[in-house]
């Protein structure tokens, strides 16, 4: 259980966006989000605390490096998915980050990120 | 002259000629005869057949010479032992040289004898070629008559000149005959030639003919005397002499009697007569011997500049004085008597001019080669001798000789200066006025008389001053008033300039039987003393004449004689009945015939003649001289006057009384006399008209005869030009018979060609024609010989006229093309210069050939080729052939172009690569080019593929291809620029990556769409309605933004949007005709992205419609409006019809919660929902940049 742990999600695709936060809910978490564009969550990043976070690579505003930076900077959880090969940038610049290519059952996902916090384990860049 | 210039001294110098040396070296009777036998290549077969047909036991002794290689071990001695029963040795050095034995010249030597020992000296000297001549030379002086040499088998000319030796000896000389079988001509027939060879004999009968000539010497030589001689000839030599003179016209009664009887018994050994009697019976049956005989005398040998070392002296110390003294215009006289073959003439002619070699000025030479031998004579005239020539140093052959095969001759330059002629120093008058007298080995011959005429003579010749050159031995010690010694050495003689010596009396030499006589009787030595007593004791002898057999008056007594010769007008004589007193003829007459016919004295007295107007009697006696027998035929004549001598005794005084009787008688006896005198003279006056019409008689005879000779040659040589003639006809009806067939072969040709060919000549008149020229002009058989520019021609070509005169003027071949008048044929024309066969220029050839067919054809070619070319140029593919560039070995391989279509430049972006290669052209381009077409070449293998052309930045789909012309293998390459269809395929591609991304964003949608709906959703068939509508929605957004080929991210507009997910409400419209819903708005674009949120917001606000709104009932109404303000769009959803509205709801449905968080997550806007009561109202607000993208 992710007991109230504040996760960001970051999607644009409203349906997959509510997917997950009520998958996030349904597991005790608490949903930060869902943001649709970069600016949107580097600006959730700066004033909410978080404990980890799923990102779309594709965000309305371009892709979400930018974003994973930030997260990389503050060593939280996250993971990233994407329907397209993520840029190569990407994996270059953060070798332990975790890619996941779509469709993904969110619940899944969720469950990932429970067993990343509980261990501070991969994913924690 | 005669002149032997005996060779020997060739090889043995010191010994002198080889006259004296045979007359001083008598053979010894005991000793063998001694056969010297020469050969060279070939000789060994005639070797061993001499000697197998030799009996072993021939008392003679055999010396082999034959060339051999100086290095080589001869084997000779060992096989010729084979075929003798006779010891063969091969022969040391002062081995006695004996009977029955045969003796064999050893390699590397020379083989001399002496003294009857053999002398060998090794090694040979490196010049002597001629072994053969020196070993004969050597036996002929060391043998004399024992001497025999043999001339066998051998090329060139060795052993001539040793023959020559053995024969002046006295020896006897055979040669090989040529018809011998085993004959190799060369030495054979130069010894032959020479004439000193006595016989010419097959080599099988040659020991015969030497058994012959020892049996014959064998015989004579108990007659001979101590000096080798024959004591009985000198008394028959008189008589041989005179015999000679007679035939020959020479006298030999002046030279030294040893030499002539030694010829003489030379003779009478080869023709084996015993006694000088039976060779005068021999003679007188067959006068032809004696010619021999008078050649025998003649043999001389004699070579070019014999005792080198003399005529070194002469050309230095007289020859060049003399030369230089002289000036152009002023003349050399020298003479040369006994010159024989001319060798010496020739010699002192090459001193001459070499020593004029330096001056300028040049005075003529004259140099007169005189003897009496005409045959040496004319040999002397030819001026060519048979190599090798000896005595010639081998520059002075270059210099002065031109080479003619086996022989040499003189240059015209040297023989130009020599006259040759046949004459006689003894009976001829000298040449006069001469520089130089060069007599050398002729005096020799001579008796010492004799030689002071020929001194005498000499010094009338010579000018003041003039050289007298001697042979060897020779000298002047008899001569010393008229010559003074200027080298004693070399023998030259200067003249002295004493009183000039009378020329001495020739005709004495003519008439010499005393002197012969005087010869004969070796008694009375010519003795001055003597001679004086006889001058003075004439005056007290009685006047006598002596006379020979032929009446002919050799000597008279003194002046006293003149009483009784008259001496008569006319021609000089000599015979004593033509100038005694006429009175005294008749009894002298019958006196000497008297006399001859008793052989005793005879005298006729008192024969009364009138002298000086006084009578005399004169006592007449006659006495053949009886000493000389019979033949010598003299006759003394002795005169007598009566009162002088015993008359008075002897006469009777008559008495008184018969005085007057006798008175009478004298009377009548005068009268007779008178009588007797007039007949005589009257008979003698017919007499002497009779001989000169006898004379003249004879000379008319002569003439017929001359003219019956040139008759007969007149008629041989009109028989010659007759066969010549014959022979010319024979030959020219042959060519007459060649040519007419040439003709006819020609005439066929002509008529067969079917080149029309037209001869004109130089002035353009046709000439000749072939049958195909008819075509071209109207010309018939009768036009030849008219100007061509007169017939008509039906070729349109009007500069024939010009054309020919340019090929006649340049000489060369032009050519044109023609064609017939009004088209249809065409040819082409040549015109040439006819060239005779003396390859002179006789006018034009003008041949006519048709090309018609040729014409066609290449037109056809041309056709085809232009649209090949055509195709080539308008194809829309680049073509072009390449062929690979020699290029080192290592360097990389290139291609050059042959040829480039105009697609080239099209396809390729290149222009004007023909005659470039590849990498000139597209510098850098990628190796796999090359790599592709090397193979090409070396397989065959046609290939396609695709290739990226990096300079041009384009991609090219190629086929290459090998193919064959004439200079090897070429690549053909046909391409096409792919640059575009390649990058649509790569558009493709990323359309393709798009849709992926789509579909699979599109699935985590639908996902995520069911499993929100899932969580709202009362049943399943709730859940599958709304799921099938939200994927409707969906799709219609898709189908709305579907990506179209060449534009990546398509716009929809709002309204189409709109539009498509309220199209399920349009329909049915409202029961009174107004739609259901209602959209307005103006054009704005919805981008890709935010098409699927903003057709879910729609189909979210129609779904609650449907279920809840406006939609739900049939009077229901929706419109839909939007309008843009500030960057942003403002869309409002107004319903209005539908059931009442209750204030907003508790709590918010799913379907809001679901277009709220799209238009804010996705569209970046608000939305506002008013729960009017008439109907509820959405308001959607977002920017225009976030809704395009």
């Amino acid at each position: 259980m992710l007991n109230g742990a504040p996760i960001l999600v970051a999607e644009d695709q409203t349906y997959i966006a509510l997917d997950l936060a009520l998958a996030i809910e349904d597991a005790g978490g608490e949903v930060v989000g869902p943001a649709a564009s970069v600016a949107e969550a580097l600006d959730l990043l700066a004033t909410v605390n978080i404990a980890a976070a799923i990102l779309d690579v594709d965000l309305v505003d371009g892709d979400c490096s930018a974003v994973v930076e930030a997260l990389a900077n503050r060593r939280i959880p996250t993971i990233v998915q994407t329907g397209v090969a993520v840029a190569p940038a990407l994996p270059a610049l953060f070798p332990d980050l975790i890619i996941h290519i779509k469709p993904y059952v969110a619940s899944k996902l969720v469950a990932q990120l429970e067993t990343m916090i509980g261990r501070g384990g991969p994913g924690c860049v | 002259m005669l002149k032997s210039a005996g060779s020997p001294g060739l090889v043995i110098p010191k010994r002198g000629g080889t006259a004296r040396a045979a007359a001083t070296v008598p053979p010894k009777p005991g000793l063998p005869l001694i056969v010297g036998i020469g050969a060279s290549a070939g000789g060994f077969e005639a070797f061993k057949s001499f000697l197998g047909a030799m009996p072993s036991d021939s008392g003679m002794a055999f010396v082999l010479v034959q060339h051999l290689s100086p290095d080589h071990t001869s084997m000779l001695a060992e096989l010729l032992g084979r075929v003798t029963s006779m010891s063969v040795t091969e022969a040391t050095d002062g081995a006695p040289v004996e009977a029955n034995r045969v003796f064999v010249i050893p390699p590397n030597s020379t083989l001399t004898i002496a003294g009857g020992r053999l002398a060998v000296c090794r090694p040979a000297p490196p010049h002597n070629r001629r072994p053969i001549d020196t070993f004969f030379q050597s036996l002929a002086e060391d043998q004399g008559e024992k001497a025999i040499g043999v001339v066998l088998a051998g090329t060139g000319s060795d052993g001539s000149l040793g023959l020559a030796a053995i024969k002046e000896s006295g020896g006897l000389t055979l040669a090989q005959a040529e018809s011998d079988h085993r004959a190799m001509a060369g030495m054979p027939s130069s010894a032959a030639e020479t004439g000193q060879v006595d016989d010419v004999l097959p080599v099988e009968a040659m020991p015969a003919r030497l058994m012959d000539y020892k049996a014959h010497l064998a015989s004579v030589a108990i007659r001979k005397g101590a000096d080798g001689a024959r004591k009985d000839a000198g008394s028959h030599l008189a008589t041989i002499i005179r015999a000679l003179r007679a035939r020959t016209g020479h006298d030999f009664s002046g030279y030294k009697e040893k030499t002539v009887v030694r010829r003489l018994q030379r003779r009478m050994q080869v023709l084996r007569v015993d006694t000088p009697g039976a060779y005068i019976e021999h003679y007188r049956r067959r006068p032809e011997e004696l010619d021999l005989l008078f050649h025998e005398l003649l043999i001389g040998v004699t070579e070019f500049f014999r005792d080198p070392a003399a005529f070194e002296a002469l050309a230095a110390n007289v020859l060049k004085g003399l030369v230089a003294g002289k000036d152009a215009d002023q003349e050399v006289r020298i003479w040369v008597p006994g010159c024989a073959t001319g060798e010496e003439a020739f010699s002192i002619a090459i001193l001459v001019r070499e020593a004029m070699a330096a001056r300028r000025a040049r005075p003529k030479v004259q140099i007169f080669g005189t003897d009496i031998d005409e045959r040496a004579v004319a040999v002397a005239r030819l001026g060519r001798y048979r190599k090798p020539a000896a005595g010639l140093s081998a520059e002075r052959i270059e210099r002065w000789f031109t080479d003619d095969g086996d022989y040499c001759c003189v240059i015209p330059d040297i023989r130009e200066m020599c006259v040759f002629s046949t004459h006689s120093i003894i009976k001829h008058p000298p040449f006069s006025k001469l520089d130089l007298i060069s007599c050398r080995n002729l005096l020799i011959y001579l008796d010492t008389d004799m030689q002071d005429r020929v001194m005498r003579t000499f010094h009338y010749a010579l000018k003041p001053g003039g050289r007298l050159f001697l042979g060897s031995s020779e000298s002047v010690t008899r001569a010393m008033r008229l010559f003074v010694a200027q080298d004693k050495k070399h023998r030259i003689f200067e003249r002295r300039d004493v009183d000039r010596a009378p020329l001495p009396d020739l005709s004495t030499a003519r008439g010499s039987e005393t002197v012969a006589a005087a010869k004969a009787a070796p008694a009375h030595p010519f003795d001055r003393i003597e001679a004086h007593t006889r001058q003075v004791t004439e005056k007290y002898n009685p006047p006598h004449v002596v006379i020979d057999s032929k009446d002919q008056v050799v000597r008279f007594s003194g002046p006293a004689i003149g009483k009784y010769v008259a001496l008569s007008a006319g021609a000089p004589s000599y015979g004593l009945f033509d100038i005694l007193r006429r009175t005294l003829r008749q009894p002298a007459r019958a006196a000497v015939k008297e006399a001859r016919a008793s052989s005793g004295a005879v005298r006729h007295e008192n024969i009364p003649i009138r002298i000086g107007g006084r009578p005399r009697l004169v006592t007449l006696i006659a006495e053949p001289l009886a000493d000389h027998g019979v033949e010598a035929g003299f006759t003394v004549l002795i005169f007598r006057e009566a009162g002088v001598g015993a008359a008075g005794g002897q006469t009777p005084h008559p008495a008184p009384e018969a005085i007057d009787a006798v008175k009478a008688l004298e009377q009548e006896l005068r009268t007779t006399r008178a009588q007797l005198q007039s007949t005589i003279d009257e008979l003698e006056t017919a007499n002497e008209e009779l001989k000169s019409s006898n004379e003249e008689q004879q000379s008319i005879n002569e003439e017929f005869q001359s003219s019956n000779e040139e008759l007969e040659t007149a008629k041989e040589e009109m028989q010659s030009v007759n066969e010549e003639v014959q022979t010319i006809n024979a030959e020219l009806a042959a060519k007459n018979e060649q040519l007419t067939r040439l003709n006819s072969d020609l005439r066929n040709f002509f008529d067969s060609t079917e080149i029309a060919t037209l001869f004109l000549d130089a002035d353009l008149r046709v000439k000749k024609f072939t049958p195909g020229i008819r075509e071209l002009f109207h010309v018939r058989e009768a036009d030849i010989g008219r100007p061509i520019t007169e017939i008509v021609s039906l070729v349109e070509y009007r500069d024939l006229q010009h054309d020919a005169r340019t090929v006649l003027r340049k000489l060369t071949m032009l050519e044109r093309q023609v064609s017939l008048e009004g088209g249809g044929m065409t040819f082409i024309l040549r015109l040439r210069p006819y060239r005779t066969v003396d390859n002179v220029i006789d006018g034009v050839v003008a041949t006519f050939i048709d090309i018609t067919g040729r014409q066609a054809a290449s037109e056809a070619l041309r056709a085809s080729e232009a649209k090949f070319r055509m195709l080539f140029d308008f194809i829309d593919e680049g073509f072009c052939t390449l062929e690979k560039v020699d290029t080192e070995p290592g360097q990389p391989s290139d291609f050059r172009y042959l040829s480039a279509n105009p697609g080239f430049e099209v396809q390729s972006g290149v222009s004007d690569v023909v005659g470039k290669t590849i990498r000139q052209m597209f510098p850098g381009e990628a190796q796999e080019w090359f790599d592709i077409y090397d193979d090409v070449l070396a397989t065959g293998k046609s290939v396609r593929f695709e290739r990226e052309l990096l300079t041009q930045g384009r991609t090219l789909e190629a086929f290459a291809f090998r193919f064959q012309d004439g200079a090897g293998p070429k690549l053909g390459v046909i391409f096409l620029d792919v640059s575009q269809r390649s990058l649509h395929e790569q558009q493709q591609k990323l359309l393709l990556r798009e849709m992926d991304h789509r579909v699979k964003n599109l699935f985590a949608i639908v996902g995520g769409m069911v499993t929100l709906t899932a969580r709202s959703a009362a049943t399943p068939r709730d859940l599958a309605e709304t799921v099938q509508g939200r994927l409707d929605a969906l799709a219609s957004a898709h189908r709305l933004v579907m990506p179209q080929q060449g534009h990546k991210t398509p716009h929809a507009t709002l309204e189409e949007l709109v539009r498509a997910i309220l199209a399920p409400y349009i329909e049915p419209a409202r029961a009174d005709g107004h739609p259901r819903v209602e959209i307005d708005g103006p054009e704005v674009s919805v981008g890709n992205d935010t098409a699927t949120g903003l057709a879910l917001v729609i189909h979210e606000l129609a779904t609650n419609a449907a279920k809840y709104g406006a939609l739900s009932v049939s009077g229901g109404h929706v419109g839909v409006s939007w309008s843009t303000a500030n960057g942003r769009l403002c869309l409002s959803w107004q319903e209005a019809g539908g059931p009442l509205v209750n204030g907003a709801p508790s709590h918010e449905g799913f379907g809001a919660r679901l277009a709220r968080r799209s238009v804010k997550g996705q569209l970046g806007g608000d939305m506002v929902v008013h729960w009017n009561p008439d109907g509820l109202a959405v308001v959607i607000s977002a920017p225009m940049e976030r809704l395009a993208a």
